[in-house]
């Protein structure tokens, strides 16, 4: 009985010294780095970094692991083929890929393939309001503190933009609010993170 | 302008969330490039976006790592055809071979460049009819034949060549060919250029 135990210790010793070294944390720059020179490496480690980031948000985005699967691999592959473009004094490599793969998955929300989908299920696009305010509270229950401290009013704006790929004119027009108001509750909603930063 | 009021406006939110015009975007990055205040702002804003964002994180699934490279793996040898010597076969191009397709319609001759060195350049082409008698200065031009036939002459000298054959015009050399297959002849086809 000690012994198992023992053994049990040691194995999960070994696995977290194992996941050390193969998910290590790498600043931005040593990746960028490995990028710039091609590597595969480079390659493997922004999968290890950024895949969960990205692929939740490509799944809250299609509302599908499958398809989320898909745009995310045509992300990884994108984002290698058009590195060179990549221009750090511009901003973080982050948001250069983060907006790789919005468009992605947002190009597929604006598709044929996924109008007919969800016109077998229910319209996406036809949605009220208080639905869609619902059905993002329902996703709150799942998330960290930290979201559940926004303003839902700056939320919901930050939400329709980011996950539905609206822009801020048609969010106006969807919220019935001015467009100034818009752009000052994504604000608002930004800054409200900023304690968050990690 | 009023940098407070620049920042204030939520212009700088939407240039990170990339939802604003292009137009707008340069002005950000000209606006930007010269004022610490605004380079610093829209740090901030990325740093925020990305904590929200990592609100968000699902694992993937774990066989899409390797699916994933090996994609890459092969997007990156497709990327870099090996350049074309008199040892080359036509199975060394295969993957370029089986993945390119010429349009539908095309006039005398379709063109694709397949990699893009410093000392060559790369292409697979489909030829109907042929070229008329030419030369080239910059580069040595080197067909390998994977379809069809044609007739080439060099500096005067007629030959034949069949698929799997090698036509070679070298540099500055006065040279034609016309194509004697039905169908077009499809060619890995490499300029080699002087060593600089």
């Amino acid at each position: 009985m000690k012994k198992s135990i023992s053994l049990f210790l040691m194995s999960r010793f070994v696995s977290k010294i194992y996941s050390n070294l193969y998910s290590k944390k790498i600043s931005e720059e040593e990746l960028i780095k490995l990028l710039q020179e091609n590597s595969e490496e480079g390659i493997s480690l922004l999968y290890d970094n950024y895949s969960a980031i990205l692929y939740g948000i490509i799944t809250k985005i299609v509302r599908s692991e499958n398809i989320a699967e898909d745009i995310l691999q045509d992300t990884f592959v994108k984002i290698w083929k058009n590195f060179s473009s990549y221009d750090s004094s511009k901003g973080r490599l982050f948001t250069w890929m983060l907006n790789i793969a919005r468009n992605k998955a947002i190009d597929y929300i604006r598709s044929k393939e996924f109008k007919n989908r969800s016109l077998n299920e229910s319209d996406i696009n036809n949605k009220s309001l208080s639905e869609i305010s619902s059905e993002m509270n329902t996703d709150q229950i799942g998330l960290s503190n930290t979201l559940k401290f926004l303003n839902p009013k700056n939320k919901i704006v930050i939400d329709i933009i980011y996950f539905k790929g609206y822009t801020q004119v048609e969010a106006a027009k969807y919220l019935n609010i001015p467009l100034g108001t818009v752009k000052s509750r994504v604000r608002n909603g930004l800054i409200e993170l900023r304690k968050y930063i990690k | 302008m009023n940098i407070e009021k620049f920042i204030e406006s939520g212009i700088l939110e939407g240039y990170v969330l990339n939802i604003i015009s292009i137009e707008d975007r340069a002005t950000v990055e000209e606006i930007a490039k010269k004022n610490n205040l605004v380079k610093k702002e829209i740090s901030l804003i990325e740093k925020s976006l990305e904590s929200f964002s990592s609100e968000h994180k699902i694992t993937p699934p774990n066989h899409l790592k390797t699916k994933i490279i090996d994609q890459i793996k092969e997007e990156k040898i497709f990327s870099s055809p090996p350049i074309l010597t008199e040892n080359s076969k036509i199975e060394d191009y295969q993957l370029w071979i089986d993945k390119i397709e010429p349009p539908e319609n095309y006039e005398n001759m379709y063109m694709k460049v397949i990699g893009d060195y410093k000392t060559a350049k790369m292409v697979i082409a489909w030829i109907k009819d042929g070229e008329t008698n030419h030369s080239h200065s910059e580069y040595t031009e080197i067909f390998l034949i994977v379809e069809g036939s044609c007739s080439a002459t060099i500096n005067g000298k007629t030959k034949s060549y069949n698929v799997g054959n090698y036509v070679r015009f070298p540099i500055n050399s006065n040279h034609s060919y016309k194509v004697t297959s039905k169908k077009p002849m499809k060619v890995i086809a490499c300029l080699a250029f002087k060593a600089a």
